[in-house]
This record gives C-alpha cells, structure tokens and sequence, in this order.
C-alpha cells in the first residue's frame, strides 16, 4: 500500500490490550480505521524488534504510537519524536538516549522498541522517516480499562497522527 | 557492612511496561543465604477473565497472553477443551498444528539464540552491537526468523496472535501450492539452521551441572511438540489428566507466582529445551541428530549455558519436521471437526518453545467455561532457576555487584523465562553482611 508518491506510509500501534494503559497504541489503530486513506497500512505489534523492523522496512513513513511508562511527564501527557530514518544518511544524529535500550534484558520478551530502531539502524532497515508518538500512562497492570488521563488523551493522540498521516501522504 | 544496590534496566523513554523483573541475593560473609527471582506474572488475570466466556474463544484469548508463543497458547487450550468435548483432532488437521507450531519454534529460538544468547558468549552487550559488527551473521538469524514467521503467517493467518486457529482445527486450511510455496524458503533456513549449530557450538560455556528432575513430553516416533503425555528424567509417566496430581504449585512468601514441584519429591524440576531434548533426544530427525551429535551434545544436557546448542538444534528439528509435513501434505476434506460442547474437564499440554504448557477447562453443558487453569512453563521453571543461581553465586561471590548482576543476567538469560511479556529486567538487590 502506498502514498502519493508511492512509497509506504505506514501507522503501528504498539502494546497490548490487556495492559490497561498499554493498549493505547492498538486503541488508536482502530480510531483511525476509517478516517485516513485506505492505501495508509494500519497495523498493531507487540513490539518484538525484528517484526517491527521487518514492517518498517522499505516504508517511506512510518509512525508508531506507544505508551509511554518512565520519566517525570504526568499521566496524559502526549510526546512525539522524530527520529532520523535512512533519508538522512546513515552516521546522522543518534537515537535520543532514552529510546535506546541500555541492556540486554534477560528475556526474549524483554526486547523493546528502543532495540527495533537501534537493530534496524545497524542492519539499515529503517524507514524513510519515523515519527513516534507515546501517552504517557500510568496503569500498566492488568486490566482493560485506560487511566482516566490517558482515557481523555486519547482522542487527542490519535488526531495528532492522523495529521502526521495526512502530512507524510501530501509530502 | 550492608551493601545495596539497585538497577533498574528500563527504558525512560517511549517505552513498554517496566519493571517486573527482579533479582535479590542475600550473602553472608562467603555464604550464600538467600536467592529470590521475582520474574513471572501467572496469567491470572487470563485465567479470570476466560470464566464465562463461550468454550469456542480460549484458543483466541490465550493467544494473547504472549507475543512470542502464541500458538502454544492456542495449542494446549485447543487440546483441553477437545478433551473435555471427548474430541481428538488427527490426521492432517494435527500435522497442520504441528507445522504451524514448528514456525513458532523456528521464530522464537532464532530470536533467542541471536538476539539474546549468542551476544553473551562473544563479548557484546546485546544483540544490536554484533549486529553492527557481524551484520552477515545477524542477518542470518533474522533470515530464520522470518522462515518462521512465514508458516505461521500461512497456515495461522499472521505471525502474532494467529487468527486462523479454532477448537477443531482451522477456519480454512492452505492448498498444497501455498505450502509448496514455503517449502523453498525453508530449505535455505535449513542451510541457515546448521550452521547456526556449527556456529553456536563453537562458543565457551561456563561450567554449570544442573542435577534437577526433568520434565518434558513424549511423542513416541517423534520429537515432542504439539501434543503428547508426560515424562521425567526419574521415570515419572503420566497424560495431561494427572498434571495437577503430579505438579505441586505452592505459595511462596516473596513472589505473585506459584513455585512448582513434583509430588513425592521435595526437589525441583525443570522443564524446556535442556528437558526435552534430554528425555527426546533419540526421536531427532535425521539432520538434528547428526548437527547434535557433530556438536558434541550427547544424548542428553545439564549445563543451561549449553540450551543454545540445544535450541539451535531444535530449530534444525522443526524445519525438518515442516518439510516433511509439507511433502506430505495432502489439503484436509474439511477444514475443522465439529466439537460439541459438554459438561466436562479437560486437559491440555504442548511444549511450548520454553517447556510444558499445561491448561485445564471446566465446561458447562451449554458450553461456557466455569473455570480455567494455565500453568506455563516459566513459572514451574522458577524454583529450579533459583536453585541454579544459587550454585552459580556461591562460587562468584568475589565479584562486585556489577559483575555479579552481568553474570547473573547471562546465566537467567539461559533459561529465557517468560517475565510476562513487554516487561524490562533485572532490578538486582544484593544484601551482603
């Protein structure tokens, strides 16, 4: 599925339903079902690195929307980073320290999306841009039902990738 | 003097949920008192949740519950509820679960052994870094990975949380073209899965001699995947039925999980790929058995550092086993047997990529689920990784925190516990007096 200029535009939806808060991203993928161009790939993921690489791969523009855990931001609060993707040669400006993960974890199911965009910077499979937008969450544990902060963050998240989409298909 | 020390090894920044791993030691002089790992969430909350739902919906919900063994969710859910319904599913609709399986294992092993494991053994912090140096050899290891994926992709719909399963068998089942199809794919993987062995082999393994009763399934003729009963390195033999007869789950004080236990035995147990391999290893298809053998594995392992050479060769099983299931594969008549519900127990155990996977269902005659058990693997591992960390830290106990935490995380690592998925370790507390 392609943009305008047909290249890729691509929207992942991060996390998993279960976790309260981290149902955020797949939460937005399915708002945006509907409300942006059939030929924008709208996918969920767990995370696990290589998959995500693989998705990304080729993509001209690829927005992943996150839960956010850690850090002093309140509960609601939404960010948005745009991390230098392949279009910007490869030596550019490193992966903000914070995304990058510090270790190895002790699990295959600790591995993150701070390990997809570091792998895919070493084996060069990012895409074109990447842009990530995060709700910083509070409630992690299990559970269906978001935060009350994140539950009214949510509308807002998914209008501001929604912008980003229709953005990336104009450009 | 009192010594602690925290790490917390989670990302700041856009991030997963963190922080429901840890690690204590508790060390007296030269003597090492006390090890707690606090590691894995039981999916309770699964269990919970799955009450009053339709017998028809385990195999999706449990799915969910990881990210990385969906189909052994599926699979043991689909067995219990089968048997509880007084339905046995064979013929091609089983080989097809076994295929689908095999791409579970072929996936999860390759992301462990290159990602994970292999980065241990060579110097590197993480997989990421021997990706920059070895780019030719990660790229291998992602080229299994995505052989992998793609029979989960054909036969279960998607690689996650596969949406093709269903009690009985499958909503459509592939034509012979579409496996045909995979079949080239997998026999480069095969290429790929040697050498991998050949590769893994070479590495250095830490002296560790673990004495734990084993637990795995057996599939006489075949090595144990989707189905089978169950066997212990002591002589135990018992069906899926017995499980919660013969597996003792016990509070512990420090930890959410349950520690598990064989009844009439005080010890330990382990379940995984050093279990199955070691009560299995004679059932190996042919290329295993030989990259085994060349490996220098034996007809059995208790040395957890060594599980890589173990998993390597696992992942040469399972593409063997997916190219004969493949040639073989004649499309089923139907795509799934019918399965009336009634008022009834079942139970199910796979082996999933980290050991037995075991879950139980009471069904009501209309066919709701009264209640729902689900043991997996990581939590009957617990108590034997403990023990093993235990030995490993009485004998590194000069080393600082630091070392000792890298250390510890290599040998926890080894086991590759479930912790719950998306969830970063190791907070490591040592108290030293």
């Amino acid at each position: 599925m392609t943009g305008v200029g047909g290249e890729r535009v691509i929207v992942i939806g991060v996390g998993t339903e279960f976790r309260c808060d981290d149902g955020a991203g797949p939460a937005v993928i399915e708002r945006l079902r509907g409300t942006v161009p059939a030929n924008v790939e709208l996918l969920c993921s767990d995370g696990e690195p290589t998959r995500l690489m693989e998705t990304w791969t080729d993509a001209a523009v690829a927005i992943v929307v996150d839960a956010v855990s850690g850090g002093d931001a309140a509960p609601g609060t939404l960010h948005r980073v745009v991390v230098p993707g392949h279009a910007a040669g490869h030596g550019s400006a490193p992966t903000p320290g914070q995304l990058a993960p510090t270790v190895t974890p002790a699990s295959s199911h600790g591995l993150g999306l701070g390990a997809a965009i570091e792998l895919s910077r070493a084996l060069s499979r990012l895409p074109g841009q990447l842009i990530l937008h995060g709700v910083q969450g509070e409630a992690f544990g299990y559970g269906q039902a978001f935060s009350p902060a994140v539950e009214a963050a949510i509308d807002d998240l998914t209008a501001r990738v929604r912008a980003d989409v229709l953005s990336a298909l104009a450009s | 003097m009192t010594h602690r020390r925290e790490r917390t090894l989670a990302t700041a920044g856009i991030a997963r949920v963190e922080g429901e791993g840890s690690l204590y030691l508790r060390v007296s002089g030269d003597q090492v008192d006390e090890v707690r790992l606090d590691i894995y969430e039981p999916p309770r909350f699964f269990e919970a949740f799955l009450r009053g739902r339709s017998y028809r919906e385990p195999p999706d919900i449990t799915a969910r519950i990881c990210g990385i063994c969906p189909v052994a969710y599926q699979t043991s859910a689909a067995l219990a509820i089968e048997a509880a319904c007084g339905v046995q599913v064979g013929g091609p609709l089983a080989d097809l679960r076994r295929l689908l399986y095999c791409g579970e294992w072929i996936a999860s092993h390759s992301l462990h052994i290159y990602l994970l494991h292999a980065p241990d053994f060579l110097g590197y912090p993480g997989g990421i870094e021997l990706a920059r140096d070895q780019r030719a050899i990660v790229e291998r290891g992602l080229r299994l990975r995505r052989a992998g994926n793609a029979i989960m992709e054909t036969i279960g719909g998607r690689a996650i949380h596969p949406v093709n399963f269903r009690i009985g068998g499958f909503y459509s089942t592939p034509t012979k073209s579409g496996l045909d199809r995979l079949a080239d794919q997998l026999q480069a993987a095969l290429d790929d899965a040697l050498e991998t062995v050949r590769w893994v082999a070479s590495f250095d393994f830490p002296d560790l001699t673990v004495d734990h009763e084993m637990l795995a399934l057996s599939q006489p003729g075949s090595y144990p995947i989707e189905s089978g009963s169950l066997v212990s390195t002591d002589g135990r033999a018992f069906g899926a039925a017995e499980f919660e007869r013969q597996v003792i789950e016990q509070q512990v004080p420090h930890s959410t999980a349950l520690h598990a236990r064989l009844a009439g035995s005080d010890g330990t147990y382990l379940t995984g790929p050093l279990a199955r391999y070691s009560l299995n290893s004679r059932w190996l298809p042919p290329r295993a058995a030989a990259a085994a053998a060349a490996a220098g594995l034996g007809d059995s392992c208790r040395n957890p550092f060594r599980s890589i050479v173990v998993r390597a060769v696992e992942v040469v099983c399972a593409i063997e086993e997916a190219l004969r299931l493949i040639k073989a594969y004649e499309p089923p008549s139907i795509p799934s047997v019918e399965v009336v519900a009634q008022a009834a127990t079942g139970h199910g155990v796979s082996e999933a990529p980290r050991g037995v996977l075991y879950q139980r269902y009471e069904l009501d005659a209309a066919g709701t689920v009264v209640s729902a058990r689900i043991v997996p693997p990581t939590s009957q591992n617990q108590a034997a990784i403990e023990r093993d960390l235990r030995q490993f830290v009485q004998v590194r106990l000069d080393l600082t925190d630091e070392q000792l935490a890298r250390e510890c995380e290599q040998a926890i690592r080894s086991y590759d516990p479930c912790i719950s998925c998306a969830t970063h370790f190791l907070d490591l507390q040592v108290d030293r007096t």
